[in-house]
Parts: structure tokens; sequence; C-alpha cells
């Protein structure tokens, strides 16, 4: 092997190219999230650790790629060795996703725990069979089956999934990164789809030129990974578990009664009496005098629909959102970004189904205690 | 052997090292330009930090730009008039980026009240385009490339001028030595990247002002980020409103910032302030989770800096660390200077009235 030093043709010169800034900006995806675990260490959910290795695979495999353009000249032993590489690192990092998957689903439902088991087990069975063959015959064994699933379902289906998933939940203020996720993954699934063997080369049998190919699937990944990049770069907040822990409760109150219709109580994160001196009623007349300051400076800086936003009071913060006159509150331990958009939605949501009670002066708070399983929905449960 | 730059493209050992070194190049500025595009999206409720982000933006999209044609001339020309007519695409991005730096940096009044550089680079700036629009059609040999160093005139000046200015602003305690240091070695590594200095030292130059163009980035990119926000810097102008509360409630003491409090009158001010500490104390004496800090409303924040006799209660446009600091620094002053008094304070305000040069002296 030596390094190659004249002029290349332009396919090899793009796939070096590509495969050089697919491993930097993998890099870079890498140490946005590593970057994040640092500053909160232990708080990372599990959609951070699928994107995570994703990334982690994909940067090892451009930088893998390039090490074998660089050095290796026959183009059928890079072929190889890449193969070789996909065995011993895509199907690893599809052994991590799968275990992450079956974790996942067997919380919730019981036929995708099996589909996932099953998935699990027909894949496991393969690579074994892969790796008897190396062993035995000393050669790779082209696999279609073992390739396509090492190539697409770490790659493309399961972040796809995940980041589907995370967009239908996300507050308003993540939609746009998630949507961009997606388009990115969709893009760089193009991309390793050109990428793959059998395709690309029933494209070549089609009449499409191999330089095209080539370009194409080189311009699809990097214009996905970039993506991709922008997408998580640009995120006001990446969320994780950290939240969870800081949100001690929630409430809501009508502004012109100061009664509290609705609250929720995050005890488990914190021993919540200690942080109230008194009785709920004086938990609620407290809760009642926001809006009373809330609705005063208001008054005196002449701006009517809700001003307060937030109050530091030391060890415990208060978080407000406004819908007409019904005032949403947060009490957390930190004032975080992500508690302010999860108590914006919930007020979005809080406002539709019971503006209609909340108008006609319906104060009972018996009649709001459906909002349970949405206030459990969006601050308590962890979404993926 | 290849003659560089005169035998195209570039081929031997050096061509794929460099190659990719460049694609480095392009890659780490447009990081760069992200980091500031999205400080630009966080701030987005200030003109000053949106326009100084985009400054920082154009300057280094259109450094990536200038990168990416070179890149493009050395290693897939096949003659020096190709490799000149894309280089011209180059100085063309290079010299975009740069007038729109200046173009907004010099927006901001204290960097510069003339705008003497925009003026000095928008002549440049049409010469330039003029020439590369003759360079095109006429063979008019190396003027372009000669040409463009001047534009390291008024860009040097301004980017000085503009990180003087910040170290001066923000009292020497923010860190514009690296950036700048960062910004040195940028330069230097564009210099040492030239055809007149690969001919002079060849190729280690060649790598080492490619290395220092990389590092050079990078340290902007790293420390760029430690940077005051504009805000910090002009907190002066986010203060609206300065009140010394005596415990109980009362208005002692008000600091004359032209306008007040939204706009009211003395009368007015004594009742929103006793209101706002009547709402600390609530607070304070239902829960026991420390003093009561900030209230933020959407355009207002309440600072409140508590203290044996008075409290002090700033109202600000925006909550900045600065405001902290000198909230806190104001009330020990003033109970300092005022300690014989406050213990038994009469409710004459008149008593307070040196207190207007010990605050004066503070926010000066």
């Amino acid at each position: 092997m030596e390094l190659q030093t004249t002029t290349l043709p332009v396919t090899t010169d793009i796939q070096i190219i590509g495969a050089f800034i697919l491993g930097v900006v993998g890099i870079e995806i890498l140490l946005i999230f590593i970057g994040h675990s640092r500053k909160n260490p232990g708080s990372s959910a599990g959609w951070i650790w699928v994107f995570a290795i994703f990334a982690g695979e994909f940067t090892v495999g451009a930088i893998i790629e390039l090490i074998a353009l660089l050095l290796i000249t026959d183009p059928i032993t890079e072929q190889t060795f890449m193969n070789y590489f996909n065995v011993f690192a895509m199907d690893i990092e599809c052994i991590l996703l799968f275990g992450f998957l079956f974790s996942f689903t067997k919380k919730r439902r019981r036929p995708a725990t099996l589909l996932c088991a099953g998935i699990i087990v027909g894949y496991l069975s393969l690579l074994a069979v892969q790796l008897l063959e190396v062993i035995f015959t000393k050669e790779i064994i082209n696999m279609l089956g073992l390739d396509v699933m090492a190539a697409f379902l770490p790659t493309i289906i399961f972040p796809v999934m995940i980041a589907e998933r995370l967009d239908k939940q996300a507050e308003i203020a993540l939609m746009k990164n998630y949507h961009d996720i997606i388009i990115a993954m969709v893009i760089v699934g193009m991309g390793e789809l050109l990428h793959f063997l059998p395709i690309e080369q029933a494209l070549v049998f089609l009449g499409v030129s191999d330089g095209i190919v080539v370009f194409l699937s080189v311009f699809s990944r990097i214009a996905g990974i970039g993506l991709l990049f922008i997408g998580f770069y640009f995120m006001p907040y990446i969320e994780d578990l950290n939240w969870q822990r800081d949100l001690m409760a929630v409430y809501v109150i009508e502004t012109n009664s100061k009664e509290v219709l609705y609250k929720e109580m995050f005890a488990e994160n914190i021993g919540i009496e200690s942080m109230y001196s008194g009785t709920a009623e004086q938990d609620h007349a407290i809760l009642g005098s926001f809006s009373g300051l809330d609705d005063f400076v208001s008054e005196v800086i002449k701006s009517p629909g809700g001003n307060l936003e937030f109050i530091d009071k030391g060890g415990i913060k208060f978080l407000f959102a406004r819908h007409k006159n019904l005032l949403f509150v947060a009490t957390s331990k930190k004032n975080r970004p992500e508690i302010r958009a999860k108590l914006v939605d919930f007020g979005d949501w809080f406002f539709i189904h019971f503006g209609e009670l909340v108008k006609n002066n319906i104060l009972d708070p018996m009649k709001y205690v459906k909002a349970h399983d949405v206030a459990t929905d969006v601050f308590k449960r962890t979404k993926i | 052997m290849l003659d560089f730059p005169n035998d195209l493209p570039l081929t031997g050992v050096y061509r794929l090292p460099l190659m990719l070194i460049d694609i480095g190049i392009v890659l780490v500025s447009l990081d760069v330009a992200a980091i500031y595009m999205k400080k630009s999206l966080m701030s987005k409720n200030s003109l000053k930090s949106t326009r100084i982000h985009a400054a920082w933006i154009s300057l280094f999209l259109g450094y990536a730009g200038m990168e990416f044609w070179y890149w493009l001339a050395d290693f897939y020309t096949n003659s020096v008039i190709e490799r000149y007519h894309l280089n011209q695409f180059g100085y063309f991005c290079a010299a975009t980026g740069a007038f729109f730096y200046i173009y907004y940096v010099e927006q901001l009044a204290f960097v510069s009240k003339r705008r003497i550089f925009t003026m000095m680079f928008s002549v440049l700036y049409a010469i330039l385009i003029i020439l590369i629009f003759i360079a095109f059609f006429i063979d008019i040999g190396t003027i372009v490339q000669y040409f463009v160093a001047s534009f390291w005139i008024p860009n040097i000046g301004l980017l000085s001028r503009y990180l003087f200015m910040i170290s001066k602003y923000s009292k020497g305690t923010i860190h514009a030595t690296p950036v700048m240091v960062g910004l040195i070695v940028l330069i230097l590594g564009i210099l040492g990247s030239t055809d007149v200095m690969f001919r002079a030292l060849g190729w280690p130059i060649r790598f080492l002002g490619d290395s220092f163009q990389i590092l050079g980035t990078i340290m902007i990119a790293l420390f760029s980020s430690s940077l005051p926000t504009w805000k910090e810097l002009e907190w002066k102008n986010e203060l609206d409103s300065l009140y010394v509360i005596y415990k109980g409630g009362t208005l002692a003491y008000e600091y004359d910032f032209g306008e007040g409090m939204f706009g009211f009158n003395a009368q007015q001010s004594a009742v929103v302030v006793s209101v706002l500490e009547a709402s600390r104390m609530l607070l304070n004496s239902a829960l026991k989770t420390g003093e009561l800090k900030i209230l933020d409303f959407k355009e207002k924040k309440i600072y409140f800096e508590p203290g044996e006799f008075i409290t002090i209660l700033i109202v600000a446009k925006t909550e900045l660390d600065t405001i902290n600091f000198l909230i806190k620094k104001i009330r020990k002053e003033f109970e300092k200077s005022f300690r014989d008094i406050l213990p038994n304070w009469d409710g004459e305000s008149d008593v307070f009235y040196p207190a207007t040069s010990i605050i004066g002296k503070i926010l000066s």
C-alpha cells in the first residue's frame, strides 16, 4: 500500500472528498452530543444515544473509507476491505441500536417488542452465518439481506423512525429542527441507497454513468449530513432528561377569581413540602398573588394580556405562560427553556379543551381533572 | 518536477494532503459562520447583536467562498488563465464578505462614527468589480491579484479598532486578545498561502500557511464565544430606573435616568415600587427558598437587591450579568455611605441627595 500521488480519476476524487467531508461533519455532530453530555452528565435521553451511535458509525465509516481510498489503489481490494468493515462496525451499530429499540418497545407495546425481538434474532443469525463463512472460507460473502439490514436499519430506518416520533411529540419550539432532521435522514438514505453496491450496479446496467451515480451518492450524503448538523446545531435546546429532575409543579390559575383550577405535582423530584412553608390554601394564595402582580404590572406598563414570564426566588423559579384569563405556572429548580416550551404547549392544549368551561365561569377543579393525562404526557413521560 | 503554479493542475505527493487541508479550511470557516448564525438567532431581539453577528457571518461565508474557488483553481484547472479566472471568483467572494463585514461593524456608532472604512472599501470594491469584469475579456496580467492586496488596509484597520473598542468597553475583563491572536494567525496563514510566498519559499510555506488558516479560524471560533454580547457592553442603555426602598416599602430615593420607570412621576413611582416591595416581602415570607432576585416581565426586568434596611430595585430592559454585579455594588456603597442615617431614617428623602454622585460614579 502506498499513498496515491498522481491525479486520480474524478470519481475517486469525489469519493475521497466526500469521505473527508462526511468524516469532519460527522465528528462535529458527535461533538455537539459530547458537549451536551459533558455539560449535563447522565442526562442523555434515548434519542440522543441513537443519533450519537448513528453519527459515530457514520463518522468511523467515512474515516475508514477515506483511509482505504487513500491507501488502497486497487478498487476491488478497497471494496472488500469496506465489506469487512461493514460486518464488524456497522453490525456493532445495528446490535447497539437493536438493544435500545428492544428496551424502548418493552416499555410500550407487546407486538412491537415481539417484532423487535424477531428482527434481532434474525439479524444475529444472519450475522453468525456470515462470521462462520469468514472464519471457514477466509472470504467475505455478500449476503444481501444482512447487507440491507446493516446498511439501512441503523443508518436510515431506525433514526428516521425516532426522528418522526420526536417530531410528532415536539414542542413548537423544536418542530422545525425535527423536520430538518427527518428530511436530512431521507436525503442521507437516498445517498446510502445509491452507495449500495447492487443499486449502483443496477443503475450502471441501466446506462447511468458510474461517475454520475458516485457524484449523486456523495452529494446526497454530504447534503443530508450537512442538514443534519444544522438541525442539531440550531436546536434551541437539546431535550434531555434534566428538565424532568428540575420540574416541581404545574398550576393553572384563573386570573379573575385567582382560583387554582388544576395542579400537577412532581413530588418525586424533590421534597416539595419543604419548599413551601404553608398549607395548600396558602400556596394557592401565593399563586393567586402572581396573577394579581401580573395584572397590576400589565396595567402599569399598559400592555394587557400578561407580561409576567419568570420569577427567580432563589432555590425556586417560577415560569409563567398566559392565555387570556388563564395563568400557567411551572415551578422549577432552574429556569429551563424546555420547561417554558412545554408549559406554553400545555397552555395551548388546556385553553383549547377547557376554554369554554373557563369562559362560563365553571371553576370547580373537578371539572379539569381530565387534564391529568395530557399533563402526564407533556411533563412526565420521557418521549424517547 | 511540477512547477506549480505554472503547471496545472496540482499533482504529486502534495496534492491530496493539500486538497484535504483546503477543504478543511472551507468547512471550518462555514462552521464559524454557523456559530455566529446561532448567536444571531439567539439574540434576535437586539438589533446591534444581530448586526455584529451578521458582520461575522458575511466575513466567514466570503472567506469560505474564496477558499472554495482557490481550491477549485489549484486542483481542477489545466492552465494559468483558467486558474486566474477561478481565483477572481474567490476575490469577489472575499471582497463581498469583507464589504458587508465593514458595513455592519461600522453601523455600531461607537466603533466609528463617520463610516470612513465603508466608504474606502466601497470605492475599492467597485474598482475590483470593474477589474474582474475587464479581466474576463482582456488579459491584464496579475493586476487584479495585486489590487486585492490593497483590501487589507481597511480590513485590518477596522478589525483592530473594533477589537480595541471591545476591550475598552468591557474594561479589560473580556478576552479579546485570543480572538485578536486568532485573527493574526489567520491573516498570516492567508499571506503564507499566496503565490508570492509560495514562489519564494516553496511547499513548506504553503502547508504552514494553510495550517495557520485552520488554526486561526478555530481560535476565532473558540474564543469569540467568550466575547460579551453587545447588550452586556451596552448595559447602560438597558437601565430604566433605580430605586432605593426603605424597609416597609417606602420609596427613599430615585436615581434620575431621565424618564423614570414607565414614564411615571414621583408619586406614581412611589406607589408602584411599594407594591413591588410588598410582593417581594410576601413571597419571602411565604416561600423559604432564598431571596427574590428578579421579576421578569416581557419588556421589563425588575432586579431586587435587599439589604439590612433598604432594598435596591433596578428596572432594566434585559437580564444582564453586569446589572447583577452593579446592583450589589450600589447596595453596599449606599449602606456604607448612609450607615448613620439608615437605622433611624425619619422619612426625609433629601438626606440621600449625595447618593446621586455615589451611584453616578459606580455607573460611570
